[in-house]
């Protein structure tokens, strides 16, 4: 940020230049027109001559700095004098001493930058004028007519170059001070620059981190002005209410859509009473037209003076909340349901046992085929029913777990193995996709194991006539956008963010009709003949003691898909 | 019937109830380079066993007197050396729940009855090359 001081600025060293340049072509040129000329100059003053010249320009060659050093400068006059002198000797002028005076009177004052200055120089070359034309004569001539002219025209040139410098000098000063200020005014606004940048900068950072905040933050949060205007719709009031930020923000309330009815007039209330209200248990229409509960809370939003400056809404979507009430009071009912059923599946099994005991006790003793037939039958519909409490029993039964890091892949191959001349008498090809990065998976080995067994059995029983059963092992992010025991979605919401292995089990087999779809994990529901019905709601039961999922989908005709998610970090 | 311990040939013990299919079974085996050891219920298999756990394969119908299949798979999993025998079972309970009794009990392989003679021998060759390979 050097500022530039212009092309007429001349320094120091450009100025002794030009003074002692003049002075060896005033030399030369007086050499030259002579009484001899250059030919008669004897050889020596030549060479003396040419030595000055090379001195001078040896002079130009030094940097300026060295200008600025006293030694330099008085070395420089000293040899300028004592050459000039000799040559002026050599050429036996008086004009030659005039011009010795002029040319000390000239650069002393010089030297000296000052009118006082050029005063001494003035007086000291006359003074030396005197002496040479003394040596030169042996007579003074101070006070001669003759000389005492010059003097004055001496001592003027001194002043005048002792006051030229002297202006130079101020002015190079006067030209120094304004760089320094321009400079210092240029460090103050490359300084003022630089914070104003810093801190648009730090605006800039706090007004993205707090926008990603209210980013993401999963409660809906608006923020309406005094003036009823929306200044603040964020991505959870975007995510709940459907709308996007577009069509809301900067609109006023008035002209809000009538489904958020109950936010408008809320964020109204709160405007015109200022004051804050909760609000539980409220229902909106999004803007995809589903009815979602949420909890409302308003809030004014004062200045320092306590003046209301605008209302804010926290709005929350509550429909997980409610799933969840609903899932517990569902689980409590069965729980008892269980309760009771264990109880009296007890009390059952003993007097079975008893039908059993005489029933094949009276198969073996009678002889007449058809009562031995009866015999038999009544064995066989007690081990149905034996079965069928069995299974209430376990569906009953409070799950205790052995969990510990297992091979999942091991354990889908144990369960292949196992059925595989099922599989092979039902015509079904196995494919197996195992994610070969699948890590070892928290689970009760044999419990899995079980669970496994029935999808596949099942999937068995959905292809009557052949077909293919994929085994796919992999691992995501949970998410449980398919159909799920209870409750559509808030499985997702539970698993939200979580990684887990996920085994999907896909038949091409008869699929599932859609209205079955959701009966599927209910206890004693089932499409086959045989069976007590309860075999997918204790998978689920076992997968959710696990802390994961089961979920389905299916396509009639196509087939159907099984997945079985389970957290990997339980 | 014998088990000699010079005999190359892989031993492999059978357990039903019915004098008849055990024979069957016992001829289909035979007819394959396979030595076999049969027993008319689960508890004769079972003490057998605990003096010497040497099989490498046993076959075990489920619906059997005293004993079902999967309780003698159940003991016989509790006997020294016999936590890693394969064990078949080879029974006419064909519901889902049955299966996952067999699982839960401990086998490895679940066939149904009626099985197919022709090709039980050469099956049971099969799992036997799987439990030297694992």
């Amino acid at each position: 940020m050097e500022p530039s001081l212009g092309p007429m600025k001349m320094d120091r060293r450009s100025l002794l230049f030009i003074l002692r340049l003049l002075s060896v072509v005033t030399l030369g040129i007086m050499q030259v027109s002579g009484p001899g000329g250059w030919q008669e100059t004897p050889p020596l003053y030549r060479w003396i001559m040419l030595a000055y010249a090379v001195w001078v320009l040896l002079g130009w060659a030094l940097k300026p700095k060295y200008y600025r050093k006293t030694t330099i400068l008085v070395t420089l006059f000293l040899v300028d004098t004592v050459l000039a002198l000799v040559l002026l000797q050599g050429l036996s002028s008086l004009y030659g001493e005039l011009f010795l005076i002029y040319f000390v009177t000239i650069f002393v004052a010089v030297l000296a930058q000052s009118v006082s200055g050029g005063v001494a120089a003035a007086v000291l070359s006359i003074l030396l004028y005197a002496f040479l034309q003394y040596l030169r004569t042996g007579q003074y001539f101070i006070f001669d007519a003759d000389h005492l002219i010059r003097y004055p025209f001496i001592l003027v040139t001194g002043v005048l170059c002792g006051f030229l410098a002297e202006e130079g000098q101020r002015d190079d000063g006067e030209k120094k001070r304004l760089r320094d200020t321009t400079n210092m005014l240029a460090d103050k606004v490359d300084l003022a620059t630089r914070k104003l940048i810093e801190s648009n900068h730090s605006l800039k950072a706090m007004l993205d981190y707090h926008k990603r905040i209210l980013s993401c933050i999963q409660t809906g949060i608006v923020v309406a002005h005094q003036d009823g205007i929306i200044k603040t719709f964020n991505d959870g009031a975007v995510r709940i209410t459907g709308y996007l930020e577009e069509a809301v923000d900067n609109k006023n309330l008035l002209e809000l859509p009538e489904r958020l009815g109950p936010l408008t007039k809320a964020l109204q209330k709160t405007l015109s009473e200022g004051k804050g209200y909760n609000l539980e248990n409220l229902e909106i229409t999004t803007a995809r037209g589903e009815v979602l509960p949420v909890s409302l809370q308003t809030s004014v939003m004062r200045s320092e003076e306590g003046k209301v400056l605008g209302a804010i809404a926290t709005l929350k979507d509550i429909s997980l909340l409610r799933q969840m009430e609903i899932q517990l009071t569902r689980s409590e009912r069965l729980s008892a349901l269980g309760e009771m059923a264990a109880g009296v599946a007890h009390e059952i099994k003993n007097p079975l046992n008893a039908i059993q005991g005489f029933s094949m006790r009276l198969s073996s003793k009678v002889q007449d085929p058809s009562l031995k037939k009866y015999a038999d039958t009544i064995v066989q519909e007690v081990q149905r029913l034996d079965t069928i409490i069995n299974d209430v029993l376990e569906y009953s039964r409070t799950t205790k777990l052995s969990k510990k890091p297992e091979d999942f892949q091991k354990l889908v191959d144990e369960v292949v193995q196992f059925a595989e001349e099922k599989f092979e008498k039902a015509g079904i090809r196995i494919v197996r996709e195992f994610d070969p990065n699948l890590p070892l998976v928290p689970m009760d080995y044999n419990k899995i194991k079980q669970v496994i067994l029935n999808l596949a059995l099942n999937a068995v029983h959905a292809m009557s006539g052949g077909g293919t059963l994929t085994f796919k092992l992999s691992v995501a992010e949970a998410l449980g956008d398919a159909e799920t025991p209870g409750s559509k979605d808030w499985v997702a919401h539970v698993f939200l963010n979580q990684k887990v292995a996920v085994l999907a089990i896909t038949d091409t087999g008869c699929g599932i009709a859609p209205e079955n779809m959701s009966k599927l994990f209910h206890p004693f529901f089932t499409t086959k003949t045989t069976g007590t019905g309860l075999g997918l709601s204790i998978c689920n039961k076992l997968i959710e003691s696990h802390g994961g999922t089961i979920s389905v989908q299916s396509v009639v005709g196509t087939g159907t898909t099984f997945s079985v998610q389970l957290p990997l970090d339980a | 019937m014998g088990n000699s311990s010079e005999d190359p040939r892989p031993l492999v013990m059978i357990v039903d109830d019915e004098p008849d299919l055990l024979r069957l079974i016992e001829i289909c085996l035979k007819a394959q380079p396979i030595q076999v050891e049969a027993f008319h219920e689960g508890k004769v298999l079972l003490e057998r066993l605990a003096r010497a756990p040497n099989p490498q394969l046993i076959i075990l119908d489920v619906m059997m007197p005293v004993l079902s299949g999967y309780e003698v798979c159940r003991a016989l999993r509790a006997l020294p050396g016999c936590d890693s025998i394969p064990v078949v079972f080879l029974t006419a309970k064909t519901q889902a729940r049955d299966y996952v009794l067999g699982l839960e009990s401990g086998g490895n392989y679940y066939i149904e009855k009626p099985f197919d003679v022709e090709k039980i021998g050469q099956k049971v060759l099969g799992f036997l090359a799987a439990g030297k390979g694992e």
